[in-house]
């Protein structure tokens, strides 16, 4: 089985790479996007992504939010993990069996959600 | 014991109307006309009547004189025009209305007496003549008061008045002023106004302190994330704990140089000279060692964050293995903006020990490649050339106030 493929959309590049390699020393595949438009591009190109992780505040035309909403429009099984430097998400702002991690990110977080995804049993 | 018309009586026991009228029927019916009606009964008395169209007091109407007589012994202001000039009667309640008129309105023709308001108060007066009861709530009229203009407000309502023909021969007028009552409504929603005004201006203080405090926290958090981003890279790439140590307390440290950076411009736009000169002041030991070349140019404080921490790497490498390891060599930066934004900035490092490349890549070279080279959408390539080290960084330029202003 192919390790499971995900997309990661923050726009401060320093943690990007961060959770780029934190994705990758996990063992999964990863790309990454600046902002919610090079990733809705990605999203596109590639029709096997597996889970999407993003910030919510970013520049450009929609927020990770948005973004989120419209991975699920095309993908309805992609699992989404939303980090933020928010104090408290509400209901409203994590989609539908999406994951929340607030910023700073604890690396452990990230790497839980991403092994419980790998597993089988989790769907 | 015996009582006079008008005293006062205390009488709890009186059941009913009939009581009443009992209890009054041993009074002498009143002499004559008006014995009554205070300070303005006496002056109307005493008045020469027969000088006015009003002719001699004798030959007054019945209807005059009751509607007179009421007027008298009522306790609200009233006054009571009647005949063809309309000639002004008037009781003591009413008198303070008149100002300095009081004392040569009696006996006047309306027009005459209120010549200041006749204009605004015609059609009142004609409507009630032709048999319609008129008046207002809180009317303005301007009056001559002390021989000033001043503004004032009147409820009242004009009534007519029929002779003993069943003809309209006049009018009657029930009024209050009611001027101070308006000024102090006036006044008070004003007053209210002003503290609704002054509520809104603390409200929206409040939401600008909120905003700016969940701002900091975020920024905060940021910058939080960052150093974490910053300290798993380095340890990442570090070949001892020592080495671990070493670069992260340095990393941290131009994080938070750059952060004052941040402070100064408050988190505008950031000077790229200013920058550079920050990172590489401590290696200034002597003039000419270090030289800047390039205009002022701006940079978001992202792209500031960014450029800083890059500047840093070189500046720390150069002084481990390079420009700065000796007594000899120089660093030269320049760097220009050109066209529609794009950016271009080369570190010339001269004069140092020849120049090997690293073994391996660590977070430092992706520092000054991938990551600020992101930070500027272009690329950072790093060139260790053995006569120098040689980075070039090309990409756009982001500025706030080009977000604030597009063109």
């Amino acid at each position: 089985m192919q390790p499971l493929k995900v997309l990661v959309v923050e726009d401060e590049i320093i943690l990007l790479v961060d959770i780029v390699d934190l994705v990758e020393d996990s063992g999964f595949r990863a790309l990454e996007a600046q902002n919610a438009d090079a990733a809705m591009i990605l999203l596109q190109q590639h029709t096997d992504i597996d889970v999407l992780i993003t910030d919510i505040d970013m520049p450009g035309s929609m927020d990770g939010l948005e973004l989120a909403r419209r991975a699920r429009g095309i993908y309805p099984d992609m699992a989404v993990v939303v980090i933020s430097g928010k104090l408290h998400a509400s209901k409203n702002d994590v989609p539908p069996r999406g994951r929340f991690i607030p910023k700073p990110y604890p690396r452990l977080a990230i790497m839980e959600v991403l092994k419980a995804l790998a597993t089988p049993s989790y769907h | 014991m015996p009582v006079q018309y008008g005293e006062k009586r205390w009488a709890n026991d009186f059941m009913n109307a009939d009581d009443i009228w009992n209890s009054l029927s041993d009074f002498p019916a009143p002499d004559g006309l008006l014995s009554e009606g205070g300070m303005m009964g006496d002056a109307i008395r005493h008045h020469d009547w027969a000088a006015t169209s009003l002719g001699p007091m004798a030959t007054w109407p019945l209807s005059l004189k009751n509607a007179l007589r009421m007027m008298l012994t009522s306790r609200q202001p009233m006054s009571l025009f009647w005949g063809r000039d309309l000639i002004m009667l008037y009781n003591d309640g009413y008198a303070p209305f008149l100002a300095e008129r009081h004392g040569r309105a009696l006996g006047q023709p309306f027009q005459t007496i209120w010549s200041d308001v006749w204009q605004e108060l015609v059609p009142l007066v004609a409507e009630t003549l032709s048999g319609r009861g008129t008046g207002g709530e809180d009317i303005r009229l301007m009056m001559l008061r002390d021989g000033v203009e001043v503004e004032t407000f009147w409820t009242f309502s004009y009534t007519p008045v029929h002779d003993d023909h069943g003809r309209i021969a006049g009018l009657i007028n029930i009024t209050t002023e009611t001027t101070s009552h308006v000024r102090s409504q006036a006044a008070a929603a004003a007053i209210i106004e002003d503290t609704q005004r002054q509520l809104e201006h603390t409200m929206q203080l409040e939401r600008q302190r909120r905003i700016v405090q969940r701002e900091m926290a975020h920024r905060i958090k940021n910058i939080l994330s960052m150093t974490m981003a910053v300290v798993s890279q380095s340890m990442r790439h570090a070949t001892s704990i020592e080495d671990a140590q070493e670069t992260i307390t340095h990393r941290i440290g131009a994080l938070a140089k750059a952060q004052d950076i941040l402070t100064d411009t408050e988190f505008r736009d950031a000077n790229v000279r200013s920058i550079i000169e920050q990172v590489l002041k401590p290696h200034q030991d002597h003039s000419g060692r270090t030289r800047l070349d390039g205009r002022d140019v701006k940079v978001s404080a992202q792209q500031a964050l960014g450029l800083s921490l890059a500047m840093h790497e070189l500046a720390t490498n150069a002084v481990k293995y390079g420009a700065l390891s000796n007594e000899n060599g120089t660093i030269s930066v320049r760097w220009e903006e050109g066209a529609d934004n794009t950016f271009r900035l080369e570190w010339q490092e001269a004069g140092g020990p020849p120049v090997v490349p690293p073994s391996r890549k660590g977070f430092g070279s992706r520092l000054t490649g991938r990551i600020v080279g992101g930070y500027f959408n272009g690329a950072g390539d790093i060139d260790y050339h053995p006569q120098g080290v040689r980075y070039v960084l090309t990409g756009t330029i982001e500025r706030l106030a080009d977000e604030l202003n597009p063109s």
